[in-house]
């Protein structure tokens, strides 16, 4: 689902946190790891994560404030490691 | 939110948190784990299968109802807890594990659950808080029990009507209490434990079988609905049956002298004046109210309506109102009154003990020569044995008892009380 041919906008700040508008994904490690934050036209957000990570577990938390609502999280993870997902806080 | 996908990922996925404040969708994942949903489950949850074969396991706490199946088929459900409801009662859902069943609570279940052939539920609960707390569709599993749980909670526990069909593979090892009334169907390959209660809180209208025994306590406070019966191959010396209100259905044991238990008919309020309508069969026996078969017929054990216990003349010895010869009835036999069920050997009277001679004359009070005991192997039996006295030849001899004299143990009854056995009267003669 991940590798569809829609346009994915992926902000990477620095080496362990990705933000952008008011969800955030924080990923563990940073290389190997990817993650994206779009906002749909009817508001809600749409996460993608990524991972080719294959020596050690991946993880990623996702963050959002009380208003927030996501419409999809989607993850490509063909490795052989665990990947760990952590959806924090109010969103919905 | 309305998807959290790991599509064909080769990874072992794991969703350790899920905090919500409205709905989601679906999820499929491999592993769920501590999910915190704020408002309902309205799509599939699938615990997909992960490379290698390790369990893919759901343990899913959700405020509101979770409306989607349950696909946990490379799996355990570890717990899964709803503040509503599991399906509704026009959409119900399928919950599937190829593992255990640890823990479904829900408030009211609509449901298709079922484990691999091979494993086992450990609790199932209603809570009734906003709804009537039935559980409706089915379950079917190897065993209900509990594999070294400790205290955790175990068994079936439904607040409301426990409407759903359940199937037990091989045999019920946990207690199942019901509220209200069971119209489902209940199949056991083999046994209700001996150290288990199936307790139902009103009418019974579905049927009931056991390929075993029923080596606990099975209660129903209601009626035994004329269209059903409750099989099994036998009633052990453990095994009991209480039918608070009227037996209209049949109770059958297939095994001969599988009766070696008690049933017991009519102890609740709600009973009425002859509550014994159903048919009870032993191997090729029916029995009937106040039956005649000799113990040996049956297995040991007796069918008794309550208060009307009454005693089983032919079980008695000497039989009730029997003639006996001086020279087979030694002077100082133990007579033994034996009743259509267990009577309490803790609380008890003395039962007035008389004589009157053959040719005439008036009765006499021989109560002081004698002690009354009981049997503990045999829990029907009154036991009267000479001390000072003797069984002499030439007299007619009553032995009278009074309504409470002796009473039937709450155990064997719905309540926690005990219940005075009606007045009877003993009689016996013994000739020259």
């Amino acid at each position: 689902m991940f590798r569809s041919t829609s346009v994915v906008v992926a902000l990477i700040l620095g080496a362990t946190a990705t933000a952008c508008a008011d969800v955030t994904v924080t990923k563990v490690p940073s290389n190997g790891t990817s993650a994206s934050v779009t906002q749909l036209v009817n508001g809600k957000w749409h996460v993608e994560l990524a991972t080719t990570v294959n020596d050690q577990p991946t993880t990623f938390t996702v963050k959002g404030d009380s208003d927030d609502e996501i419409e999809d999280i989607l993850i490509d993870a063909d490795v052989f490691a665990f990947v760990n997902i952590y959806v924090h806080g109010a969103t919905q | 939110m309305e998807l959290i996908d790991s599509d064909d990922s080769t990874a072992s996925v794991f969703l350790h948190v899920l905090n919500t404040v409205n709905d989601v969708g679906s999820i499929r994942v491999n592993n769920v784990i501590g999910t915190d949903i704020g408002g309902d489950v309205t799509g599939l949850i699938q615990c997909r299968e992960r490379l290698g074969g390790a369990d893919s396991n759901l343990d899913m706490t959700v405020s509101g109802s979770v409306l989607g199946n349950l696909d946990v088929s490379y799996g355990a459900i570890l717990g899964l807890d709803a503040v509503g409801s599991l399906g509704t009662s026009g959409t119900p859902i399928t919950i599937t594990t190829l593992k255990k069943i640890e823990s479904i609570v829900a408030d009211e279940i609509h449901a298709a659950i079922e484990t691999d052939a091979d494993v086992f539920v450990q609790y199932i609960e209603t809570l009734g808080v906003a709804s009537d707390g039935d559980f409706m569709g089915s379950l079917l599993t190897k065993n209900l029990t509990c594999d070294g749980c400790g205290a955790e909670p175990a068994g079936i526990v439904v607040a409301g009507d426990l409407l759903a069909d359940l199937t037990f593979l091989v045999g019920v090892f946990e207690d199942i209490t019901v509220a209200g009334e069971m119209t489902g169907t209940l199949d056991v390959a083999e046994d209700l434990s001996r150290f288990n209660t199936i307790s139902i809180g009103g009418d019974l209208t579905g049927n009931v079988a056991f390929g075993g025994e029923v080596g606990g306590t099975f209660v129903i406070e209601g009626d035994v609905d004329s269209s059903i019966a409750i099989e099994m191959a036998s009633l052990p010396a453990t095994g009991v049956i209480i039918v608070g209100a009227d037996l209209n259905g049949d109770i059958v044991m297939t095994d001969t002298a599988g009766l070696e238990g008690f049933i017991t008919i009519g102890s609740s309020p709600l009973a009425t004046t002859d509550p014994w309508g159903g048919d009870v069969v032993v191997g090729a026996y029916t029995i009937g109210k106040y039956y005649t078969n000799p113990i040996a017929q049956l297995g040991g054990g007796a069918v008794g309506i309550v208060p009307d216990w009454g005693f089983h003349s032919g079980d008695c010895f000497p039989e009730g109102s029997s003639v006996c010869e001086a020279s087979s009835f030694p002077d100082d036999s133990t007579v033994i009154i034996s009743h259509y069920g267990p009577i309490d050997d803790t609380v008890y009277d003395d039962l007035p003990i008389e004589r009157k001679p053959l040719a005439g004359g008036s009765w006499t009070d021989i109560t002081s020569d004698f002690e009354f005991s009981f049997d503990a192997g045999s829990p029907r039996d009154l036991l009267i044995d000479p001390t000072t006295g003797a069984w002499d030849p030439g007299y007619h001899y009553r032995v009278t008892h009074e309504e409470g004299d002796l009473q039937i143990p709450a155990d064997v009854l719905v309540g926690e009380s005990n219940v005075d056995v009606d007045a009877y009267v003993y009689t016996f003669c013994i000739v020259p």
